[in-house]
């Protein structure tokens, strides 16, 4: 599937505080775009509200196949979605690769999944519980589970929060390799960041508060 | 040296108490002291009267503990993904848990009689502690866990073993631990008031009659040692069950 999404005068507030008003975004896959915007200004929720977590309280948001002739709609609860959270949202007690395993339907294949972490984690941290690993490994577990879910988007929370740059340069490179054609969209704070990952940059405007 | 002595030391001491009161009490029918309770709990142990009544009693408090844990749990995890039964069930667990026992005894001995008295008595006591724990477990399981497997898109079955069990475990753990105390408690309770063939509290109930207190603190001693006991072999079990949520 060749997923694009048509984002059409979106708002959402809270109370007083509007997130953002009239958005109007078009995103297309296979193509990496990167949310660049101060703390607090919406990207978490627009990502809840592609995600079906959260309602927008007008606009709309159109997902269609552009494989299909005619290109033909999908319907957002349809559309199956990798996230990486702001937070990692891990099974403290599972190993990375059970929670891999966690949301991957069927049963998985463990020597792919094992060459797979294997890029990003080392080897021995596989086969304990994500509670006995460090902050930055276990963003790059979460990373990977997004990556490995069957999907046709991704949402990517600030997704390389506590690595250093070398881990960086090698989760971004595990992530383009495995992106397989998904549509991939990055909230971040850096303009390095976007550059590394071949993102069109996305400049979400400030929230005003009446 | 000191550690490893402290705990018998301070043992010493209180039955140095208990035999002091004894001797300054001096009088069979008020008070028993250490020797008198030891030998008339060895009299008792070699009858074989005394090992059916143990056994009576604490299947019939058993039995009611299991129905209720397992009523209690099935309905607290019902009630907890359906509030609507929560509300529903909310006046009945309260009514359980605020009428008197010796009430609900009352009523027992009215309906069923005497012989299954302590199942009902702690089947009553424990099912609103279960199935409240129960609730108050499943309610805590971690909301953003919840909203990663609703995205992933995880199977019910994947999330119960993932999210909903290791955030119950540990309540019920807690709980089922008082329970089984309160069950034998308020079970023994009930068997002095019904007074059934080969019960504890049918025991406790004689030794009243005959003012034999000596009896009256052996079998105390054997109703702490047994709820001693089978706390421990249920702290066991579960812990097996708990394994795969140890962090």
């Amino acid at each position: 599937m060749k997923l694009s999404l048509e984002i059409h005068n979106l708002t959402k507030s809270y109370g007083k505080n509007i997130i953002f008003s009239g958005l109007n975004l078009s995103l297309s896959a296979p193509n990496s775009y990167c949310l660049m915007a101060p703390s607090g200004t919406g990207k978490t929720t627009l990502f809840r509200i592609l995600m079906g977590l959260e309602k927008p309280d007008s606009g709309s948001i159109r997902a269609c196949d552009l494989l299909k002739d005619p290109p033909c709609r999908i319907p957002l609860r349809e559309l199956c979605i990798s996230s990486v959270f702001q937070e990692d949202r891990l099974i403290e007690f599972m190993t990375p690769l059970e929670n891999a395993a966690l949301v991957l339907p069927g049963k998985a294949d463990r020597e792919e999944l094992i060459s797979w972490f294997s890029r990003l984690l080392p080897k021995e941290s596989l086969f304990r519980p994500v509670s006995t690993l460090s902050g930055g490994m276990r963003r790059r577990c979460a990373l990977m589970r997004a990556l490995l879910a069957p999907s046709s988007i991704l949402l990517l929370d600030e997704p390389f929060t506590g690595l250093d740059d070398e881990t960086k340069k090698t989760a971004i490179r595990c992530l383009l390799d495995k992106a397989d054609g998904r549509l991939i969209l990055t909230a971040t704070h850096s303009r390095n960041d976007a550059a590394l990952l071949n993102a069109s940059v996305i400049e979400l405007p400030e929230s005003v508060s009446l | 040296m000191y550690k490893r002595l402290r705990l018998p030391l301070i043992l010493i001491f209180w039955l140095l108490v208990w035999q002091g009161a004894n001797l300054f009490i001096s009088n069979d029918i008020l008070f028993a002291g250490p020797w008198d309770v030891l030998s008339a709990l060895g009299r008792q142990i070699r009858t074989a009267d005394f090992w059916r009544t143990l056994a009576a009693s604490f299947s019939r408090i058993g039995a009611g503990f299991l129905a209720a844990a397992a009523l209690g749990i099935f309905l607290g995890a019902a009630a907890g993904r359906f509030s609507a039964l929560e509300d529903f069930l909310a006046p009945v667990m309260l009514l359980f848990k605020s009428v008197p026992v010796a009430s609900f005894v009352i009523l027992a001995l009215i309906w069923i009689g005497s012989d299954r008295l302590s199942v009902f008595i702690s089947f009553v006591v424990v099912l609103p502690i279960l199935y409240t724990s129960t609730l108050i477990g499943l309610k805590s399981a971690d909301p953003k866990l919840l909203e990663m497997c609703r995205v992933y898109r995880v199977p019910v079955i994947r999330q119960i073993e993932a999210v909903y069990l290791p955030a119950l475990l540990p309540h019920l753990l807690s709980s089922a631990d008082s329970a089984i105390g309160l069950a034998i408690k308020s079970g023994v309770a009930a068997e002095v008031i019904g007074v059934p063939d080969y019960s504890v509290g049918g025991e406790l109930y004689m030794a009243k009659i005959y003012l034999s207190t000596a009896d009256l603190f052996a079998w105390t001693l054997v109703i702490i040692a047994a709820a001693w006991v089978l706390e421990h072999l249920l702290r066991k079990f579960l812990k097996l069950i708990n394994k795969k949520g140890q962090h």
